[in-house]
């Protein structure tokens, strides 16, 4: 099997029986990424020279027999999370000179497990939006079909993923920003329950919902990714005091008697029939491994996506007011003033849509709108988390879409904010709760792959996990690439 | 007038981030990546900061809430790096108390303390260095401070030169501040509104900014009453507004950058999480608790019965009345000790310009110099020659006393050869002294002590002199 | 419309974002929508509910009181905009 084809799992296995050297998988990609992401623009940076000389450290370590198993092995990061030494943009024009001198926890994580950095992925503008179109650094393509979009924010690692650009890559999820682009692309993609993996030195968002997340082929690569990225962290005090299992010990148990609550009849009227038939197939596919199927109710989800909305824009308006142009980034030439500083850094700084969410999140939080907008808002927060836990007493995992439908045309949702926001439909609710969630291929509509969605309870990675890795052993919508179709 | 004091707590690094608080360093040589704000950095809550919060609520016998809650202040200014200051608005971590102050004129006063709560500083805007620019040093963004909120209770300038004394007192008696007004340890806001003779309700308010010394205070306070009245007198009206005080035209000016309406978009900090106490907590800081000024001052009084005066000059800061407690228990008396404290090592020592700390004769030192007054080993006029040479050169007073042959003379045989020395040479004197009344024969018995005293180098024990004296003199009449 | 273009204005200037005369009318329509939508959570009963502002059950760690940092200015004043004399350079800042 050719390199890019391979998974990380058998990459690692590749490397350690010494089939390929690190500098030769490090390379292979490297100029897969040279040679096509002119077609995808998924990668805002690529890390070659240092990725190579990573590469020859990675093969002494693994000739030392000191490596792990991500030793040797190139991934690609969301462009949110700081790198030392290397450009951080996060997708916007206010960063586009930022290189921080530090790391976020995440790649410090993956520098000591040995793995290599092969480049900084492409995304919607901090991470505000479903498509990857708001970046600075024009919009990222879908590898299935380059009219559509790859989804987002982290669309820049899941079209890079799908094209075999690289074998994993890391994202960040505030309302779905891991699996609604992963259900897009065809992969694999897990958002942690909140407080699993270190916020620190990942671009602030939504503080409260923001939680980065592997994203990969597999779910075996997934568990792999979040082995490294997970734990806590002495820098973040919202990071979980938690032990980190392994997450790859339990993915080969079976799933028999595995109670999985749908909300099928319910979501059912919002999908279209494609979709429905791939899920319930899915669904089927399920219970076929040893699955009970129990029919739940999830009525307050329904206030998840404006609930979202004022959270995320409150939180965002104030954790964008450091972008100042005084400490670092776009600073506006020649500035008449202070206000003239400030307002024209930001407004040069910042795309449309990071200033419409800046502008909602002031709104909600200014004088006389806080009780009616933020705090009533994280009131129904509450009865959001309490009717998923209430639900996940009864069943172990929600089983539903990831999304409303297939990946959209490139361009056909810009103008309309609300039918924007409404795509994060199936996804924000786990955000809200704090809850883990991933999304797994499960099919095609109109070529184009979806994927569903698995929500369980807090801290329990473990078992969505080994659910998806049962499904991935019995189905092969995870090995379907668009490169190998296009090849074939 | 209601008084809010930022207090800067005394912890090695800032409230939330590693870097040191250490003042005066190179600009921004001490502001890590958390206090720079760059992107994706987050918070992590110093554990002494909320020791010393709560050491100082059981100081002030205030309610400590169990659950509180870090709240973001958002607004935009060069010095506040994040565009939002870390706070406590809803639930501060210190509930109400009171604070009681002893006035010069013997009554107490009690001023209700609102709440205390936590936060970070900001950094500081540097003016001077470039022309139509400023310089932006961030060193002190993010020490802790404690803002020390008051209810309106005070009525004269006064009350609040001496609550911000008696607060002094108390946070370094607890160890959590340096209280150091010159370096910013302690800054005071002061809320002033007028009230109609006669009438119960007070007019519009205005807040003045950026005191740092009780004389700064006392001339703010002055300057803005007087103001306010002028305006008031004229017809006019106050408007409710900031004011910066500016000690080089002594004057309050109205600060125009806080004008423009603030609008903070409070909301809670999502980067931190509650702050839990429990009661197990609070009990281990009580215990471990230093004396508070107010009960070590009873405490003298009862003890060592000494004046009320001497009560509060030897508690005026835990370091003195450590220090009286260690001479105390070394020369077993204490009204001498306090007054060799304050006549002669606080004398010294403010002309010195030094803090007790800095003392060069140790409180053990003086202790045993003491000890040789009371058991009569050397006289007090010794003592002092004794207390100059240990002053300068750290001596061991036991040593130098021993060295120099300092020990008075308690042997009787000598005294008399002494005192008969001088009756043989003062003949006149003598004669005088046997011829004359009561009142000028006690004039010449002192004359008659001083000889013997100069002539025993001061070491003769005055008790005997006077003894033998009397006696050789009435043998003669 | 549940916004005027005044408060549109006042927002902006708080947040420090600047808008163009002609763009006022088309951000408050688009701000309005978004208003209008989560203006939805206002018939929903939330009386005695306490809000949830961290999902993350636990509570405020604690760090030693200890210096971990070392001086990095160079690096962090390698990077900034307009540096001089070691401090960060803005327009001249009036209290």
């Amino acid at each position: 099997m050719e390199i890019h084809s391979q998974s990380i799992a058998q990459l690692s296995a590749g490397l350690q029986r010494k089939d390929f050297s690190s500098e030769e998988v490090t390379r292979a990609f490297l100029d897969r990424i040279n040679s096509l992401d002119h077609l995808y623009n998924a990668f805002i940076t690529v890390n070659e020279e240092e990725a190579m000389s990573a590469a020859t450290k990675a093969d002494q370590r693994i000739a030392s027999g000191t490596n792990e198993i991500l030793t040797g092995i190139p991934i690609a990061h969301k462009d949110i999370f700081c790198s030392q030494g290397v450009k951080t943009s996060c997708g916007s024009r206010m960063l586009d000179n930022f290189i921080p001198p530090y790391n976020s926890t995440v790649i410090g994580n993956f520098n000591d497990s040995g793995a290599i950095i092969l480049g900084k992925t492409n995304m919607d503008e901090f991470a505000m939006g479903g498509s990857t179109e708001t970046s600075y650094y024009g919009p990222c393509y879908n590898p299935w079909n380059t009219n559509k979009v790859p989804g987002g924010s982290s669309g820049g690692s899941a079209a890079a993923i799908a094209a075999s650009l690289t074998p994993g890559a890391t994202g960040t999820d505030t309302g779905g920003s891991i699996r609604q682009p992963s259900s897009f692309c065809g992969i694999t993609g897990l958002k942690p329950t909140y407080g699993r993996v270190s916020r620190f030195g990942m671009i602030a968002f939504a503080s409260s919902l923001d939680q980065g997340g592997p994203m990969a082929k597999t779910a075996e690569d997934c568990a792999i990714l979040l082995n490294v990225m997970s734990g806590n962290d002495p820098k973040d005090s919202t990071s979980a005091d938690k032990e980190v299992e392994d997450f790859s010990a339990n993915l080969s148990q079976k799933i028999d008697g595995l109670k999985i609550g749908i909300t099928f009849h319910n979501d059912a009227k919002n999908l279209d029939s494609g979709y429905q038939n791939c899920l319930e197939k899915a669904l089927n596919q399920l219970e076929k491994l040893g699955a009970k199927l129990v029919e739940i109710s999830l009525p307050k989800n329904s206030l998840a996506v404006p609930t979202y909305y004022v959270i995320a824009p409150a939180e965002a308006s104030s954790n964008l007011s450091r972008f100042d142009g005084v400490r670092y980034g776009y600073r506006c030439d020649n500035p008449e003033n202070l206000h003239d500083l400030y307002t024209r850094s930001r407004s040069e700084g910042f795309g449309d849509e990071v200033k419409r969410r800046i502008l909602t999140g002031t709104y909600a939080l200014s004088a006389g709108y806080y009780d009616q907008y933020y705090g009533k808002a994280q009131k129904i927060r509450r009865l959001i988390r309490d009717e998923y836990l209430s639900c996940l007493k009864n069943v172990d995992v929600i089983a539903g879409p990831t999304t409303t439908g297939p990946a959209f045309d490139i361009g056909s949702k810009n103008d309309d904010s609300i039918s924007m926001y409404l795509e994060d439909t199936y996804t924000v609710g786990a955000n809200l709760a704090g809850l883990p969630a991933m999304s797994i291929p499960i099919g095609f509509v109109n070529d184009c792959p979806i994927g569903m969605q698995l929500i369980g309870r807090d801290f329990e990675e473990s078992k969505l996990l080994n659910v998806a890795h049962q499904f991935q052993h019995a189905t092969d919508w995870h090995l379907q690439f668009p490169i190998k179709k296009n090849n074939a | 007038m209601g008084l809010e004091v930022h207090l800067q707590l005394a912890t090695i690094s800032k409230i939330f981030s590693g870097s040191s608080t250490t003042f005066g360093g190179t600009p921004n040589s001490q502001a890590c990546s958390v206090d720079l704000a760059m992107p994706g950095t987050l918070p992590v809550f110093n554990e002494l900061a909320l020791k010393f919060a709560v050491m100082f609520g059981l100081g002030i016998d205030a309610e400590i809430n169990k659950i509180s809650v870090f709240d973001r202040k958002n607004y935009f200014y060069p010095d506040l790096p994040k565009g939002y200051q870390i706070s406590q608005l809803h639930h501060p971590i210190i509930g109400r108390g009171t604070f009681e102050l002893f006035l010069g004129d013997k009554t107490i006063y009690q001023i209700g303390i609102t709440r205390a709560h936590l936060e970070e500083d900001a950094g500081k805007s540097v003016h001077s260095h470039f022309d139509k620019e400023s310089g932006i040093d961030l060193n002190r963004a993010g020490v802790p401070l404690l803002e020390i909120v008051t209810d309106p209770d005070f009525r004269s300038t006064e009350q609040v030169i001496s609550y911000l004394k008696a607060l002094h007192i108390l946070v370094t008696y607890l160890g959590i501040s340096d209280g150091n007004m010159a370096e910013g340890s302690m800054r005071c806001d002061v809320n002033i509104s007028l009230r109609e003779q006669g009438t119960d309700s007070f007019g519009t308010r205005t807040e003045i900014k950026n005191i740092n010394s009780f004389r700064f205070i006392e001339r703010a306070i002055s300057f803005e009453t007087n103001r306010q009245i002028d305006i008031l007198e004229d017809g006019g009206e106050i408007i409710q507004e900031t004011r910066l005080y500016d000690s080089e035209l002594d004057e309050t000016r109205s600060m125009r950058s806080k004008e423009i309406a603030n609008d903070y978009r409070y909301f809670p900090e999502p980067d931190l999480l509650p702050i839990h106490i429990t009661d197990d907590y609070i009990s281990k800081i009580r215990d471990s608790m230093p004396e508070l000024p107010l009960a070590k001052r009873s405490r003298f009084l009862e003890t060592y019965d000494i004046t009320e005066y001497d009560a509060d000059v030897l508690t005026s800061s835990r370091e003195i009345a450590d220090y009286y407690e260690e001479v105390v228990t070394t020369c077993m008396n204490p009204k001498l000790a306090a007054n060799w404290i304050q006549t002669e090592l606080l004398a010294k020592l403010n002309k010195s310009e030094q803090s007790i700390s800095e003392s060069p004769v140790s409180a053990k030192k003086l202790g045993l110099l003491l000890s040789k007054i009371v058991d009569e080993t050397i006289s007090g006029k010794i003592a002092k020659q004794v207390f100059s040479v240990i002053w300068s050169t750290g001596e061991d007073p036991l040593l130098l006393i021993e060295k120099r042959n300092l020990k008075q003379m308690d042997d009787s045989n000598e005294i008399e050869s002494i005192v008969q020395k001088v009756i043989d040479q003062n003949a006149d004197q003598v004669k005088q002294y046997l011829s004359t009344d009561e009142q000028k024969r006690k004039k010449l018995l002192g004359y008659f002590v001083g000889q013997v005293m100069k002539s025993s180098n001061g070491k003769a024990n005055p008790k005997a002199v006077n003894q033998i004296l009397s006696d050789k003199l009435s043998e003669k009449s | 419309m549940p916004i005027t273009p005044k408060q549109i204005i006042q927002i902006s200037n708080l947040a420090r974002i600047k808008i163009e005369q002609d763009q006022v009318n088309l951000l408050t329509e688009k701000i309005g929508e978004i208003i209008s939508f989560i203006d939805k959570l206002k018939t929903i009963d939330t009386n005695e509910i306490e809000p949830l502002f961290n999902p993350l059950d636990a509570i405020q760690k604690l760090r030693f009181d200890k210096i971990t940092e070392i001086d990095e200015s160079d690096k962090f004043l390698g990077i900034a905009p307009s540096v001089r004399k070691n401090l960060f350079v803005v327009p001249k800042v009036i209290d």
